[in-house]
């Protein structure tokens, strides 16, 4: 008996190392890439990351796109690991950038050089050449709106938009919830020109006291357009504003737009929005709220739609949140994404808003072309030429996890083209120009059932 | 096999024994070091798995394996247990909720109670590092004599009397075990409970006093007979064994790369502080991903 329990006891200690093996895989880079194929899918394991419940307000990040020049897709990760992998799936290279997330990215001209945001106690700017992945230069954002890890106040490069002459334009922030359950904001936009150098900082010698989730520049018109989102808004605030221009090349302010707010709402804020178009003459912005507006490049307003009205029910105001804004070629779109209680946020709506997760795309002068209704809320959204493709995230609100995927919709006539389901919410997406390849990222959610679905991955699909 | 022999360093001749004591203790010196900087968990198991084959090339005995199973399941699943309940860093997720904060009064006491995923792995990863040293430390341990390592710490010009010490602990381990085998035989003898008096457990909390009054006379039998015998004389620390000049040459090497590891763990601290250099992309790079 004892000799047997000897030999249990090895036993035992076999199975734990088995045991210990598959615990300690999952962060190794020779797991890091188990590649699946299916018949023009390849798929990639991205690491492991914390999973987040399904119906959170934030949820995991990833960016992608794809580098011309190289014909490969540049992948960011909340691991703070930069990889650029090819449509064959081979990774042409991998980088690792401290200990960020990586939460923001944009291609240079050339594609040669991409710039690179992260959310870190350091939150700094990166520029990488695309090719061999070195870090030709890098600001920290933490130098200009400040940081404090001990109250979890991070600070984040959360946008950057590049204009044809490779100056950089990034927005730096840090929201901090204070002791008394107050919140502060600290924005600012930081101006680069291609070799890193500061050309312009706005404002100049203080933050805004706003969230600074967007900015757009123009090389038409010359100017950069920033819009401010804070939901929680008081007259002391300095930068009441809902959308302030500036000279792209000098930095100097030009003028403010202030957006008159409805009810329920106490501000009219823009998360996504607003972006200009090519020529520079129109800007399109769609408010939270659920308006979308087309101004022209002053910002004064052109028109503006309901695409969500807020409505009471039972003394509750539900609406779908308005986000993305763009001008194209095949109309004006804008983006709602999914219904929410305005007096809880977290709580669920016992109804579906009817124009909830939808783009709206209007012709110019404001005539209505058509709606399209996704399944649950469109992350992301990238276009090549009239197609448009979406990342369909989370719908909070049905728990559809069928809705998951990446998915091509043709802008001229609204209809789906082609829909490539994924386990979790797809919750980043990009298309190539010649519309060949499309690429999006996959995140695990943990669903109020219970049960993990899906994992961190990266999708390529070759069309 | 008795409980003295089964923690005894054995005579057979294996690759192990063969080697000086100086190797033997940089090595598990070296080692400690890579336990401590590694934080990749894979590369921690990889750490781990060289121990336990170190042990298959020392030819282990059986009985040797099955006391070294029971340590290491105990150590490693007891870290992983601890730290899968109460890992208290963020984030974290629940695998399993075993008592739900509305269960009731034990419910609101503990606020629930849930295993954590990240709480596994970090336990793993801790677990790995006892365990390993664990691993280590008992090879050298049942394939040295005592004398050998006594030899070395003198002759790194340690002190005779903390390196008397240090190895009269290893050579004391033995002892102790055997020691305490004895006076659990003596309380299951002498137990008139009609039911389990084989018990071991029910007799643990009895072996301390008649264990540390044995310790307290062999220790002091062993201080008069190290008194007597003129350890600590300065001639008696002449003539040490020497260095064998093979494995002094792979210690170095082994230095060096410890030296490596650490400084390129070091770089990359400095890196996340901002001290960021490009030409050290390759070591960062490599520190993240297998360190």
């Amino acid at each position: 008996m004892t000799k047997l329990k000897g030999y249990l006891a090895i036993f035992i200690l076999l199975l734990s190392w088995l045991a210990l093996y598959w615990l300690t895989g999952s962060r190794t880079p020779w797991e890091e890439f188990n590649i699946s194929k299916k018949s023009g899918e390849l798929s990639f394991y991205l690491g492991d990351i914390p999973t987040d419940n399904y119906d959170r307000m934030g949820f995991t990040k990833a960016i992608v796109k794809y580098v011309e020049a190289e014909e490969a897709w540049l992948v960011g990760t909340e691991r703070g690991e930069l990889f650029l992998i090819n449509n064959n799936g081979k990774e042409v290279w991998k980088r690792t950038l401290g200990i960020g997330k990586l939460v923001s990215v944009a291609l240079m001209k050339s594609g040669s050089f991409a710039c690179v945001g992260e959310s870190s106690p350091e939150a700094n700017l990166y520029c990488i050449n695309t090719h061999n992945g070195d870090i030709v230069w890098k600001h920290k954002g933490a130098d200009y709106v400040g940081t404090d890890p001990s109250a979890r106040s991070l600070p984040a490069i959360v946008h950057i938009a590049i204009d044809s002459d490779d100056n950089v334009y990034a927005n730096a922030y840090r929201f901090v919830m204070r002791k008394d359950g107050s919140r502060g904001y600290c924005g600012r936009m930081l101006a680069t020109d291609k070799a890193g150098k500061i050309i312009w900082r706005f404002p100049a010698e203080e933050n805004i006291d706003s969230w600074i989730n967007w900015c757009d520049v123009n090389d038409a018109n010359n100017r950069v357009v920033l819009s401010t989102s804070a939901y929680e808004f008081h007259d002391t605030m300095k930068y009441k504003d809902t959308m302030y221009f500036v000279n792209k090349k000098t930095g100097e302010p030009l003028n403010n737009v202030f957006l008159p707010t409805i009810p329920p709402f106490n501000n009219t804020v823009m998360r996504g929005s607003p972006n200009f178009s090519t020529d520079g003459k129109y800007l399109a912005g769609c408010a939270s709220d659920g308006r979308g507006f087309l101004f022209n490049e002053k910002g004064e307003t052109l028109w503006w739609k309901y695409l969500s009205k807020p409505t009471e029910i039972d003394h509750s105001w539900i609406n779908a949140s308005g986000r993305d804004g763009f001008v194209t070629p095949y109309g004006v779109i804008f983006t709602t994404i999914n219904t929410f209680n305005r007096e809880n946020w977290q709580l669920p709506t016992p109804v579906e808003h009817p124009s909830n997760n939808s783009l709206f795309v209007f012709n110019t002068d404001g005539t209505f072309k058509y709606q399209f209704m996704a399944k649950g809320t469109v992350e992301e959204i990238d276009f090549a030429d009239k197609l448009a493709a979406c990342a369909v995230g989370r719908n909070v609100r049905t728990h559809n996890y069928k809705a998951h995927g990446a998915l091509l919709l043709n802008l001229e006539s609204g209809k789906e083209i082609e829909f490539h389901p994924t386990a979790g919410p797809c919750q980043t997406i990009a298309i190539s120009k010649d519309q060949k390849h499309l690429a999006g990222v996959e995140a695990p959610a943990l669903t109020p059932e219970g049960k993990i679905i899906g994992s961190y991955r990266l999708h390529i699909w070759n069309r | 096999m008795s409980v003295r022999q089964l923690w005894e360093g054995s005579d057979e001749d294996n690759f192990v024994r063969t080697l000086s004591g100086s190797t033997k203790l940089s090595c598990l010196f070296l080692f400690s070091i890579l336990m401590i900087t590694v934080d990749n968990p894979r590369t921690l198991f990889i750490l781990f798995s060289l121990t336990l084959i170190s042990h298959v090339v020392a030819k282990t005995s059986i009985y040797k394996w099955q006391a070294l199973a029971v340590l290491l399941i105990l150590s490693l699943w007891g870290s992983m247990f601890s730290q899968a309940l109460f890992y208290a860093q963020t984030p974290r997720t629940p695998l399993f909720v075993l008592i739900s904060p509305t269960a009731g009064l034990l419910g609101q006491i503990t606020d629930g109670l849930y295993i954590y995923r990240e709480g596994i792995l970090y336990g793993a990863v801790q677990g790995l590092r006892s365990a390993s040293m664990m691993t280590l430390g008992l090879l050298i341990c049942w394939n040295s004599d005592p004398r050998q390592l006594l030899n070395a710490l003198l002759a790194w010009k340690l002190s005779p009397q903390v390196a008397f010490m240090l190895v009269t602990a290893i050579r004391f381990l033995p002892v102790l075990a055997s020691e305490t085998g004895e006076v659990i035989t003596a309380l299951q003898l002498r137990s008139n409970s009609q039911s389990g008096r084989t018990a071991v457990l029910r007799h643990l909390p009895y072996i301390a006093k008649p264990l540390l009054a044995r310790c307290l006379r062999r220790a002091q039998t062993l201080a008069l007979s190290v008194v007597s015998r003129g350890f600590f004389l300065a001639t008696a620390s002449k003539n040490r064994g020497l260095w064998p000049r093979r494995e002094l040459f792979a210690c170095i090497c082994f230095t060096a790369f410890v030296v490596a590891i650490v400084g390129s763990k070091f770089i990359y601290l400095l890196s996340e502080q901002g001290l960021y250099f490009g030409f050290f992309r390759y070591v960062y790079d490599w520190t993240k991903l297998y360190l």
